[in-house]
């Protein structure tokens, strides 16, 4: 099964804080699926240490997570980051 | 339009005039204020019995708007930082702030990277959850005839100096430690809770990417930049008066393009510091 989990409900839609980031990521580390898609559906802004965060913290996690929905005045900066992490 | 230099001075010639123990804070001399003189003066207030603030008829509808956080079409009244990150996420603070600012000073993301990254840098690294800093503020103050916005964020935690001899990274004095925490090297720690950027992304925006200018404060040391080739550092005699960082921002109303590329890959300080 393939859960999907909503950011902007789960935080907001400003994404500032790089404890925000590990704080949802440990939660999403808890559901008992394995594969799990982080939709980004009404954020707005990620900030450059959140996406730091995030990727960081998601790399040292054993399940498979993928983003979807990520709006294009926020690509940029995420998939910047990504790339540091792959 | 004085220099964000000069506008930090203003505060130390008021506060160092202030008689220890006084109500009152006299700022009646002085024609213009600035928000580099008003911030800092706040965080001083905050820790002294000040009461009132004495001041003469140029500055009183001015001060008076700051102080009681009126909101106008060039003034984003002052912000006190909430307590703890987890508070300062759920109210979006960048997010509202830069909402509230004309965004052709430097452009919405910018913006919304400057106060974010800047605010982070608080409660990463001298959060008032550990009472490492006790007041945070912010403010933005748009001159529209000057075609500039001056952004300011200041809190009277421990300072970079402070910060760094906690975390055990070596520094000549508080100017060195200022030139340091431009680097990439600035990180001080390996949780990512605690990660900063150090400023030089920060730095890149304002100066190279919109041609502005900024001023850091952080315990005595000072770096007052006005272009990639044009900065000086300042020891200050600013002991009795003042703690924590002040980081000044003033940009120009051009929008900064696709401003994650200039923020992209580290390429070095140029901000050195002269050792004498």
């Amino acid at each position: 099964m393939v859960e999907t989990v909503v950011i902007k409900d789960k935080i907001n839609s400003s994404l500032e804080m790089n404890s925000a980031a590990v704080e949802f990521l440990e939660e999403v580390d808890k559901i008992d699926d394995s594969d799990i898609v982080i939709d980004f559906t009404g954020v707005i802004f990620v900030s450059r240490s959140f996406a730091q965060s995030y990727f960081s913290t998601k790399t040292k996690l054993s399940k498979n997570i993928s983003e979807t929905n990520i709006s294009e005045g926020v690509k940029p900066l995420m998939e910047m980051i990504k790339r540091k992490f792959e | 339009m004085y220099s964000l230099y000069h506008d930090y001075k203003k505060f130390e010639r008021i506060a160092n005039n202030y008689v220890d123990g006084s109500t009152e804070l006299n700022l009646s001399y002085e024609r213009f204020i600035a928000p580099t003189t008003m911030i800092p003066l706040l965080c001083f207030s905050g820790q002294k019995p000040i009461e009132t603030f004495l001041v003469n008829d140029n500055t009183e509808e001015y001060v008076g708007r700051i102080l009681n956080r009126k909101e106008t079409s060039t003034t984003v009244p002052y912000q006190i930082l909430p307590f703890s990150a987890k508070e300062r996420q759920d109210k979006e603070l960048s997010l509202k702030i830069t909402e509230k600012i004309n965004p052709i000073y430097g452009g919405f993301y910018t913006l919304l990277h400057l106060f974010s990254e800047l605010t982070n840098n608080i409660y990463n690294h001298t959060p008032f959850e550990e009472e490492l800093a006790s007041q945070g503020y912010t403010y933005a103050q748009e001159y529209p005839r000057e075609k500039k916005l001056d952004l300011c964020v200041m809190d009277d935690g421990l300072g970079i100096p402070g910060r760094f001899e906690k975390s055990g990274i070596d520094f000549e004095n508080d100017c060195h430690a200022i030139e340091i925490a431009i680097t990439d090297k600035s990180t001080v720690s390996d949780d990512p809770r605690k990660r900063g950027n150090g400023l030089w992304s920060t730095l890149k925006l304002v100066i190279e990417a919109n041609g502005g200018q900024a001023l850091i404060v952080s315990g005595q040391g000072c770096l007052h930049i006005t272009g990639k080739h044009r900065y000086k550092y300042y020891t200050l005699d600013n002991k009795n008066i003042f703690k924590g960082t002040l980081i000044s921002l003033r940009l120009n109303n051009n929008e900064v393009q696709n401003f994650h590329d200039w923020i992209d890959v580290y390429k070095g300080n140029p901000y050195k510091y002269e050792r004498s």
